[in-house]
């Protein structure tokens, strides 16, 4: 017996006019944040959200309760909310759809959030080129102010918060928690030294909550049912639904909810329609900084937990599929030129080795590649990975080196023979 | 304090501090990049990386907090070539020919090398060879190859502003620079600017220098590393032989400086201590070294000038001065020693003359010192670009403090501290006064200030009733009453003032209106002559304005040793870091001599005078024949008979002193082009200047630095008059 899907962040998409509060109270919304204002105090949710295991939905897949437990509750400064809305790791483009079809959700996460940790005002960092995401979250804010879901004194109680949509100059690297603060200051995104964390120091150095839009859309949920039918929906220690975003040579790319942990293999074939134009190659399983999984790998749970075992991470969650068309080496290529052009420039690892593995790449690419070539990108991996500030460089060592060592004929024959063996049996056919 | 373990050495140090800082303390070497101990950590370079017992990974120690039972190791192999790996990349970034060629041990006796590339990639033809810690570090860590070829930037060196110039070729990234610029001078002019290999320091949409805020303060050249920053002047200086601490003497903040020596020549100045400004880092070593200067005696024999020995010159001077006993004046600068001082004192007591020097405005003379600014206040500044001229006194006084405090600007012009200021109120000319009475006291009087009421509201919040600093320019203000919560600090652009107040002296002015004086004898200044004097002495660094019969040339303050008094009233020594250039010699020395020669025994004849208190100058108002109010501003950029801008090409770039600024309204009634020259013309005096259209200065008035030299002394209602070209 099939068992009716849960849905959870979707569950409004298919109604007409969803990004309208009329709609979104009309199918239960603002219940939540009723429910907690009037029958719970801060600790209670975020007791709840503990309880629900929600791990953060933007890439690190921390425990999003537990973050917000590190803000100080004695201190006498401001506290802040930074909604990350800048899904700049391509592959990924789930947060766009929850803002555009139901902004209302993320506003009541981002109001219960800042109940519970003692926020008067919040941000939604968002990239600039979600233009129409932008204005739909503009008219939100003034719907949810009107019916005093946000606002001063909301719901009659003494809690006030305002929401500010901020929009970013596009830098990824604003998409890391402490970039996106610098950025959001109004300097040069460029991550922070830790310590301190952004929960001590954060947004013009007061305490501060970054959480990614999924994370905190999925907040209403968790209060309106409890934590641990959150928990009881995922597997243990990661609860609840995950938008994943499928990419690639699939028959039907999108973004699919389904609970955390469902099989990838599953994603694939039985939600995105299946392989498009051959045969399955290779999946990258959380955005480009995750490392690839070769066809045989993919046999995997799609949780934190089981893709850091299959040696990669689920990240953002934004499934990139490529079938046997694919040249390995042209896909790392492209990779390690987003990665170059990206880089802060802070680090001299990351800045300078990214260029280099860019260059290198680009030689084999072009069948100018050295027998040497393999091995000298290889050796930059132990000096960029964990010798950076932030993630960046990490996240640039994972893609180059699972491409290399699974796929390392591929890079061979570019090397020796000058040319695509890809393409060339392509051309054969 | 917190105990660790660095390689095995037992250290103690107190808690927060790093664990490079922590090294260093201990003279551990770590090898760093990005690290300089007066900045933010950065974390950049990635080259401090140390292991620390039961971590997975190494860490940067300059990032790192030390904690108590530490065990950190500095040199393990796995680090050396880490740090080989990380260096490699950078020197990927920045030119390397020479940096790993074996042969560069003789290369300084031989010059081996015919290839093209050290000529334009290599060390040998870089200005910091010598001095460039990327040379240090290449050796330290024995880079012998680099397995990169050089990727050369290409970008075009910016040569177009003044003091320095700058080869981003050379950048490796450091961001150094940027944090000194924004850490020690809060100017923010240069940020990081595009990403990943394309980074490049930079200023905001890509203005030159002088279109930013910059004050040319040099900090950033200071800070950086390598070549890609560089002092225009001692750029080609090379090592300097020895580092001589002196004070400068530009203005009387009177700043530790370091004067780099080679071959007995200054070439370059740097900051000891404290943060320098445009005159300290880039003026001095220009200024002793100038083209302009005069270094030989010189007498006027009938109407040729010929060179003489010093004997001559001297013998002379003495024969004029009894010549003209009792009918002689000797106009002192403030910019002189204590010791030049006590010999003049000396020369008066001898009977032949009479002293005098320009005593505006001394009355509001009050001593201060930076222990007072401890407790942080918003901060008011009247009628002074503090900014521009006294740069290095605000940077003192708010670097303890933690909050930073509002800066309220009260003038009618809108200087370079008014556009950094909070809150900047433009009153009308001459009611300064009363806008500092609506501002700090509770008066009923009607605001005719032109300043909106709502504005000097917002102000008084400001002050909170923890009361404030306000730093006023002496020479247009007199007399203000203010509450005791309100600090008053007169700036005074000369030093030894409070010795000066000591000797009891004339007002120059007195003195070139006294028909009977004959004979002048100038010591370092050089008025605007009322009338034709008999015989002009000249003792100075440069040929003064008004001409000369005999010149006696002197040694600058790099070439003393000697004191002075600084605006804090506090004694600042000088020590001689050259020996006088050609045939100078310092005051105090010609001054004896001339005293000794002139062979009267010390303190026989005083004269017993009474010291001359100016009064204010009353508010004129302009009329039809005068239409514009002219008015003179403070100028923190003279010394002695010479404005800097006069002497240095980037200093009048940077900042012309022989500029007159008119509103564009104004200009174009006249029809005045900027860049044009322009007469003015007072009821007393008349003289031509270069105008400066701005909008920053109100209609109706016309604003000039101080000049002595052409008169410009205080202010007067005039008439513009255009010169054709």
């Amino acid at each position: 017996m099939a068992k009716e899907p849960i849905r959870i962040l979707t569950k409004n998409w298919d109604i007409k006019n969803s990004n309208t509060i009329e709609a979104y109270i009309k199918n239960g919304g603002y219940k939540a944040l009723e429910k907690a204002i009037k029958q719970m105090n801060p600790e209670q949710v975020m007791d709840e959200v503990k309880k629900s295991n929600l791990r953060g939905r933007g890439g690190a897949g921390f425990p999003a309760g537990v973050k917000w437990g590190f803000v100080p509750k004695d201190s006498d400064k401001l506290k802040y909310l930074c909604v990350n809305a800048d899904e700049g790791e391509p592959g990924t483009f789930k947060d766009r759809y929850i803002m555009t079809l139901d902004p209302h959700m993320l506003l009541e996460g981002i109001a219960i959030t800042s109940y519970a940790v003692g926020i008067s005002a919040a941000y939604i960092y968002i990239r600039n080129e979600y233009i129409e995401s932008i204005a739909i979250l503009k008219t939100a804010i003034q719907e949810a102010k009107a019916k005093n879901y946000l606002g001063a004194s909301i719901l009659g109680s003494n809690f006030n918060l305002e929401i500010y949509v901020h929009r970013g100059a596009g830098a990824y690297i604003a998409g890391e928690e402490t970039g996106l603060i610098e950025s959001l200051e109004g300097k040069r995104a460029m991550p922070r030294i830790r310590p301190p964390f952004p929960a001590a120091v954060g947004v013009f150095n007061c305490p501060t909550v970054v959480n990614n839009v999924e994370t905190i859309a999925c907040v209403p949920s968790i209060i309106e049912h409890g934590g641990e039918w959150f928990a009881g929906i995922g597997v243990s220690k990661d609860g609840g639904t995950k938008l994943y975003a499928v990419s690639g040579h699939v028959n039907n790319p999108g973004v699919y909810e389904l609970p955390v942990g469902t099989s990838l293999q599953k994603i694939l074939y039985e939600h995105a329609g299946g392989i498009k134009g051959g045969e399955l190659k290779a999946v990258i399983p959380g955005g480009i900084s995750a490392s690839v999984l070769a066809a045989r790998e993919c046999d995997i749970a799609m949780d934190c937990q089981s893709v850091a075992k299959a040696g990669s991470m689920l990240g953002s969650a934004g499934i990139i599929v490529m079938n046997n068309r694919v040249c390995m080496v042209e896909a790392l290529f492209n990779i390690a030129e987003f990665y170059a052009e990206e880089s802060c420039g802070q680090c001299t690892p990351c800045r300078s080795g990214s260029h280099w593995i860019k260059n290198i790449l680009e030689r084999i690419l072009h069948g100018k590649g050295k027998t040497d070539d393999l091995e000298i990108m290889l050796s930059f991996i132990p000096g960029i990975m964990g010798r950076t500030i932030c993630a960046f460089g990490d996240a640039l060592c994972g893609p180059v080196q699972s491409f290399i060592t699974k796929f390392r004929d591929e890079f061979e024959y570019h090397i020796i023979e000058g040319k695509c063996n890809i393409r060339n049996k392509l051309d054969i056919l | 304090m917190i105990r660790l373990k660095i390689n095995d050495i037992p250290i103690e140090i107190e808690e927060g501090k790093t664990v490079l800082e922590a090294a260093r303390a201990h003279n551990i070497r770590i090898p760093t990049l990005c690290n300089q101990a007066d900045l933010a950590p950065y974390g950049g370079c990635r080259l401090c990386m140390v292991e620390i017992e039961g971590y997975q990974r190494p860490v940067t120690s300059c990032t790192l907090p030390c904690h108590d039972g530490m065990v950190v190791k500095t040199d393990s192999p796995q680090l050396k070539d880490l740090r080989r790996f990380t260096l490699e990349l950078i020197l990927s970034e920045h030119p390397y020919s020479c940096l790993i060629c074996d042969k560069k041990e003789d290369c300084a006796k031989f010059m081996l090398c015919i290839q093209k590339e050290p000529v334009t990639l290599g060390c040998k033809y870089c200005s910091k060879d010598g001095k460039c810690e990327l040379q240090v570090l290449v050796e330290e860590l024995e880079i012998k190859e680099i397995p990169y070829p050089l990727t050369y930037r290409g970008l075009e060196v910016e040569r177009w502003d003044p003091f320095f110039e700058r080869d981003y070729n050379l950048c490796i990234l450091c961001n150094r620079c940027v944090r000194a610029c924004n850490e020690i001078r809060h100017a923010g002019v240069i940020q990081f600017q595009y990403r990943g290999p394309d980074t490049v320091v930079g200023t905001a949409f890509g203005l030159t220098h002088l279109e930013t805020a910059c004050q040319f303060c040099g900090a950033c050249v200071d800070a950086c590393p390598t070549g890609a920053m560089s002092e225009r002047y001692g750029k080609w200086g090379g090592v300097p032989d020895k580092k001589v601490s002196t004070s400068c003497s530009f203005c009387s903040i009177a700043c530790e400086v370091l004067l780099n020596v080679r071959d007995n020549a200054v070439i370059s100045s740097e900051p000891e201590h404290h943060p320098l400004c445009v005159r300290g880092r880039f003026g001095i070593s220009q200024f002793v070294h100038n083209p302009k200067r005069v270094t030989e005696p010189f007498l006027k024999k009938g109407t040729r000038i010929v060179e003489v020995e010093w004997d001559e010159a001297l013998q002379a001077a003495v024969e004029k001065l009894r010549e003209f006993k009792g009918r002689t004046g000797i106009i002192f600068s403030p910019n002189l020693t204590v010791e030049a001082l006590d010999a003049l004192i000396e020369l008066e007591n001898s009977g032949f003359g009479i002293l005098g020097t320009s005593l505006d405005s001394l009355s509001a003379y009050a001593d201060f010192s930076l222990e007072q600014f401890s407790k942080p206040a918003p901060i008011v500044v009247l009628n002074t670009d503090i900014i521009d001229d006294f740069s290095v006194l605000m940077l003192q006084i708010r670097k303890s403090w933690k909050e930073k405090t509002p800066l309220i600007v009260i003038d009618s012009a809108q200087t370079k501290t008014a556009d950094k200021a909070d809150v900047w109120l433009q009153p009308k000319l001459g009611k300064e006064e009363d806008l500092l009475q609506l501002l700090f006291s509770e008066s009923d009087k009607r605001n005719t200030t032109g300043v909106a009421n709502e504005l000097i509201e917002t102000v008084k919040a400001m002050f909170n009733g923890n009361g404030a600093y306000l730093f006023y320019n002496p020479s247009n203000i007199a007399h203000v009453k203010l509450p005791g919560s309100v600090k008053a600090i007169p700036l005074f652009a000369r030093p030894n003032l409070s010795k000066i107040m000591n000797m009891q002296v004339q007002n120059s002015n007195d003195i070139l209106h006294d028909d009977s004086i004959d004979c002048l004898f100038l010591v370092g200044e050089s008025p605007s002559l009322k009338k034709t004097y008999k015989v002009i002495i000249a003792q100075d660094h440069f040929i003064p304005a008004c001409g000369y019969d005999i010149f006696l040339p002197a040694a600058t303050f790099a070439e003393v040793d000697g004191s002075f008094i600084a605006l804090d009233g506090k004694r600042r020594t000088l020590n001689k870091a050259i020996e006088p250039v050609g045939k100078s010699k310092p005051d105090d020395w010609i001054i004896k001599e001339i005293t000794n020669n002139l062979g009267v025994e010390a303190g026989t004849t005083t004269r017993a005078k009474e010291p001359t208190q100016k009064a204010t100058p009353k508010q004129v108002k302009p009329t039809g024949k005068y239409p514009f109010h002219l008015v003179v501003r403070e100028n923190n950029y003279r010394f002695r008979n010479k404005s800097l801008s006069s002497l240095m090409k980037g200093f009048k770039k940077f900042r012309n002193d022989d500029c007159l600024w008119i509103h564009p309204a104004d200009a174009e009634n006249l029809k005045l082009k900027d860049g044009k020259k322009v007469q003015i013309i007072s009821k007393d005096f008349s003289l031509t200047m270069t105008a400066k259209v701005t909008d920053s200065v109100p209609a109706g008035t016309v604003y000039a630095f101080h000049d002595p030299s052409a008169g410009l002394v205080m202010d007067k209602i005039v008439r513009l008059e255009c010169i054709e070209s």
